[in-house]
């Protein structure tokens, strides 16, 4: 069969559409960490179609805690990631530049906590001198916890550190073989997994230990903001309608990663979710402000602490986050 | 009648120059690759959280010598252990398997699905048994290198010459006096040659092991390093674990060329 | 010279006592047959059946030197391994020295076509093997090594190897390795010694020495041998008794006198008795591998 101009023609004309359309290639983002309660709301925004809806084409994948993603970003595996601000102003400290920003803060507060069995008796930051912490090394509590012992004065010398994986964290708790975790707030609903009701465990707050840090939010290279400003503004606003929506119904953002994940525990998740919304993500300053609306002078005062601990020059906090890509106010408000 | 076969000198080697090139073939590889490494990180000018030069890994090794030091026994000691363990288990389990038709029948499916299972995913059960600590780093550096050991010895107890064991049994042999006598004798080029790759293999069960859960321990070092963004103590704890398998693969090399000379006809070292 | 004309190119009947030349031979006791085997079969085989041997009749007196020939695949390394107990027979008996052979005899020495020494043993200390087995003698190797390891050294001298007790089995040509071979199955000193097709791998010059060097350990020692070949020259050259196996299922359908004075060199070979019984053998065993069945054939009867 010999093929006809018209095929080739409408060939080339195939091609051609493919190059020139730059909007077909997917945005990868990359969470922080495995697809659980947390996650869901970036979940929903792809299974959800808020992404598909916005214009944009966005390819969600699994992390390996925050600094790994960070990493991934810097060095082009990724144009996106979800991960914990604290960890990009180390790096961005380490590498004595601004390798990523911050265009969407979306939490609040950094849901960082130390969790132990109530009978540890670890009721206040300087009884964890001398103890087995259990903490996977890239995990933000931990990579933040040098800063919550500088803060509170933890004689740090004699702390035992047990690097673990994030899902033998909670079972060493439970066996006893570590006395505390660096965690977040969501770890708690996996200790209820476990059996281990809420009156065993004893929670310390490093936002009530003078450590109140902004947490994970979306982040990019300025590179990549700068080539593609009307992308980042579709992904962040498809990115707060669905948390918007997660925050109003769970059982959506649930059901979202169930379709992702059939194997998901909707329970659990749906436990982390409310967790982490509680604690992180719906905080006084956000019904006052709207979602992911940043005040700077406490975004540099986060900036200040980990640089004193890390003993790094402090950045702006104007060059670390830019606010201009967050849909209008009235949009991110939530509802009373 | 004096001819005599299989002298030292069959393999002719011309000159001392071509044995002098064979031992620095490897040296030089090496540093063409690194040299290589160093001028690509160079030129086009690579992050040092994406791949760090070589000048920077040095430089890392110098400085945190002692840390590095520190972890790099920790994981050499869990990784001896656990290969002990396995030369010895691993011998006996040989022995068994290959002497006694029953004991093939019975263990050898078990063992080939054992070995199948990727050890990353047993860690986390045996940190929950056993605790954070050494032990699930032995086992791991075991169960990792236990399988060649066996599957080798076995082999070799396999392919005993029937005529042999005729002689002997016409003798009033029992199986013991085979097996001591013949079989085991026999085995040991096959034993040597499967020490060599067992003892990389621990290595890695325990670097692997001790990535997953552990507080001490090379693979400890690189997690943490890497959690830190110091991505050249990464490498430099890749670099020192890599030259740790090399000098055990090394050291069994030599070992094996000891015991087992007459497996490849080479004359006794006077 | 004291070949028999009756005995050219016939089949012969047992005879006992006959005259074999100048060196005496040794009285039989028991009866007189060392080796008896009686109406034996031997069947193996899980699902195919295969018939070894049948109705199987074999007598051997005490220091007798006997060859058995035959067609390929008659059965003869079964039958070796019948007299020496490692398999016992579907049916029939066999007897050694008058008590029944019900398991392995622990009096004999073997040696194959291949040598099967221990490559990570000295000469010296492979021959001596025999002796770590033993029971009798294996709990003294330790305390009296050096016993052993003289008669060890003794046959080493015999069989013409006085220089290579140090060195390993793969340094030796294949006919000084199937020397040491020989020394091992003697060094125990057995009754019996089985011999299955030793020298089939040798090139022509070293079999021939060979077999003048088994045929003085033999005339020295005086054991009784089992030799198993194809090699009709090897076999008239040899022995003093040769047996013609059949086809499988094997059974000796005749046996040959060799009544050709010892020591026996190699001009011997061409002397007309030797070369009428090879040609007699050659013949025979011819019309067994054509599958026709020999005239009149009967077995022999003592």
């Amino acid at each position: 069969m010999m093929i006809g101009a018209k095929s080739i023609a409408a060939l080339f004309g195939c091609l051609c559409a493919a190059s020139t359309a730059w909007a077909q290639t997917p945005v990868r983002l990359v969470l922080d960490f495995a697809i659980q309660g947390q996650q869901s709301p970036i979940v929903l925004a792809s299974e959800g179609g808020y992404f598909q809806r916005a214009g944009v084409d966005v390819r969600v994948d699994r992390g390996y805690g925050s600094g790994d993603s960070i990493t991934k970003v810097a060095s082009g595996a990724y144009d996106m990631a979800f991960a914990d601000v604290g960890a990009l102003i180390i790096f961005n400290g380490k590498q004595g530049a601004t390798k990523l920003i911050d265009v969407f803060q979306i939490y609040d507060s950094a849901p960082m906590v130390i969790l132990s069995l109530k009978k540890s008796k670890i009721t206040k930051p300087s009884d964890l001198a001398g103890k087995a912490i259990a903490s996977p090394p890239s995990a933000s509590s931990r990579v933040m916890f040098p800063t919550f012992a500088a803060v509170n004065k933890i004689d740090v010398s004699n702390i035992k550190w047990l690097d673990v994986t994030p899902q033998l964290r909670e079972t060493m708790l439970k066996q006893g073989q570590a006395d505390a975790t660096t965690a977040l707030i969501t770890d708690v609903a996996g200790l209820n997994h476990l059996q281990i009701s809420e009156d065993e465990i004893s929670i310390m707050r490093y936002s009530d230990y003078g450590m109140n840090l902004y947490g994970h939010g979306i982040l990019t290279t300025p590179e990549f903001a700068a080539k593609h400003p009307d992308e980042i503004r579709k992904i962040v606003r498809a990115i707060s309608e669905a948390l918007k929506a997660a925050i109003a119904d769970p059982a959506i953002a649930v059901a979202a990663l169930k379709k992702r994940d059939p194997l998901v525990d909707e329970t659990l998740e749906r436990r982390r979710l409310e967790l982490v919304v509680a604690n992180a993500i719906v905080t006084d300053h956000v019904r006052k402000s709207g979602l992911g609306a940043v005040d700077m002078d406490r975004m540099q005062k986060t900036i200040d602490l980990i640089a004193a601990t890390y003993k790094q020059p402090p950045m702006k906090a104007t060059d670390l986050y830019r606010g201009d890509y967050l849909p209008p106010t009235d949009e991110s408000m939530l509802p009373h | 009648m004096t001819e005599v076969r299989g002298n030292a000198q069959q393999m002719v080697v011309p000159a001392s120059n071509v044995g002098w090139v064979l031992t620095a073939a490897p040296w030089l590889v090496c540093s063409v690759a690194l040299i290589l490494w160093q001028v690509v990180c160079n030129v086009f000018s690579v992050p040092d959280y994406i791949l760090p030069p070589p000048t920077q890994i040095f430089a890392v090794l110098v400085n945190t010598a002692g840390p590095i030091w520190f972890h790099a026994k920790w994981t050499l000691a869990t990784t001896c252990i656990g290969f002990a363990l396995s030369v010895i288990l691993g011998l006996l389990m040989g022995i068994a398997v290959g002497s006694f038709r029953m004991v093939y029948a019975g263990f050898y499916p078990l063992l080939i699905g054992f070995n199948s299972v990727p050890k990353v995913a047993v860690v986390p059960i045996l940190v929950v048994w056993f605790g954070i600590g050494a032990v699930p780093a032995v086992l791991t550096a075991f169960l990792m290198s236990f399988f060649p050991i066996v599957v080798n010895v076995a082999t070799g107890l396999a392919t005993v010459e029937p005529e042999l064991e005729d002689v002997l049994r016409a003798l009033g042999a029992k199986k013991r006096d085979l097996i001591l006598k013949v079989g085991l004798p026999r085995s040991l080029p096959y034993f040597f040659a499967s020490l060599k790759i067992a003892i990389t293999l621990a290595f890695v069960g325990s670097v692997i092991s001790e990535s997953i859960a552990s507080s001490r321990g090379i693979g400890t070092l690189m997690v943490r390093a890497a959690s830190d963004f110091r991505i050249s103590l990464v490498f430099a704890g890749l670099i020192v674990t890599a030259a740790m398998g090399i000098i055990m693969y090394v050291a069994f090399a030599i070992l094996e060329s000891r015991m087992t000379g007459w497996a490849v006809r080479r004359p006794e070292v006077q | 010279m004291s070949a028999s004309p009756r005995s050219l190119g016939s089949r012969l009947q047992f005879r006992r006592g006959h005259e074999l030349g100048p060196h005496e031979r040794c009285t039989m006791r028991n009866g007189g047959n060392f080796l008896s085997i009686r109406n034996v079969h031997l069947t193996y085989g899980r699902r195919d059946k295969t018939e070894a041997l049948k109705e199987f009749d074999l007598n051997v007196s005490l220091g007798e030197f006997v060859a058995i020939v035959g067609p390929s695949g008659c059965g003869k390394s079964s039958l070796m391994k019948l007299v020496t107990g490692l398999l016992l027979p579907s049916q029939g008996q066999i007897k050694v020295n008058g008590t029944v052979v019900d398991g392995p005899l622990k009096i004999v020495g073997m040696a194959f076509q291949n040598p099967t020494l221990l490559p990570w043993r000295k000469v010296l200390s492979n021959i001596v093997l025999p002796f770590e087995i033993v029971d009798e003698h294996r709990h003294k190797i330790r305390s009296q090594r050096h016993v052993y390891e003289e008669k060890a050294r003794r046959l080493l001298n015999a069989v013409g190897l006085p220089e290579v007790e140090n060195r390993f089995p793969w340094q030796l040509s294949g006919g000084m390795q199937q020397r040491v071979s020989l020394c091992r199955a003697l060094v125990h000193e057995p009754a019996l010694l089985l011999l299955d097709e030793p020298f089939g791998a040798l090139d022509a010059f070293t079999r021939e020495d060979l077999w003048d060097v088994l045929q003085d350990l033999w005339m020295k020692r005086k054991f009784t041998v089992i030799f198993v070949t194809h090699d009709l020259h090897e076999a008239v050259y040899l022995a003093d008794k040769i047996h013609v196996m059949s086809r499988r299922p094997g059974r000796i359908i005749a046996s040959y006198d060799v009544p050709i004075a010892r020591p026996r060199r190699e001009e011997t070979a061409f002397e007309p008795v030797f070369i009428d019984i090879v040609h007699s053998l050659r013949r025979l065993i011819k019309l067994e591998m054509d599958g026709r069945e020999h005239a009149g054939a009967t077995r022999e009867v003592q």
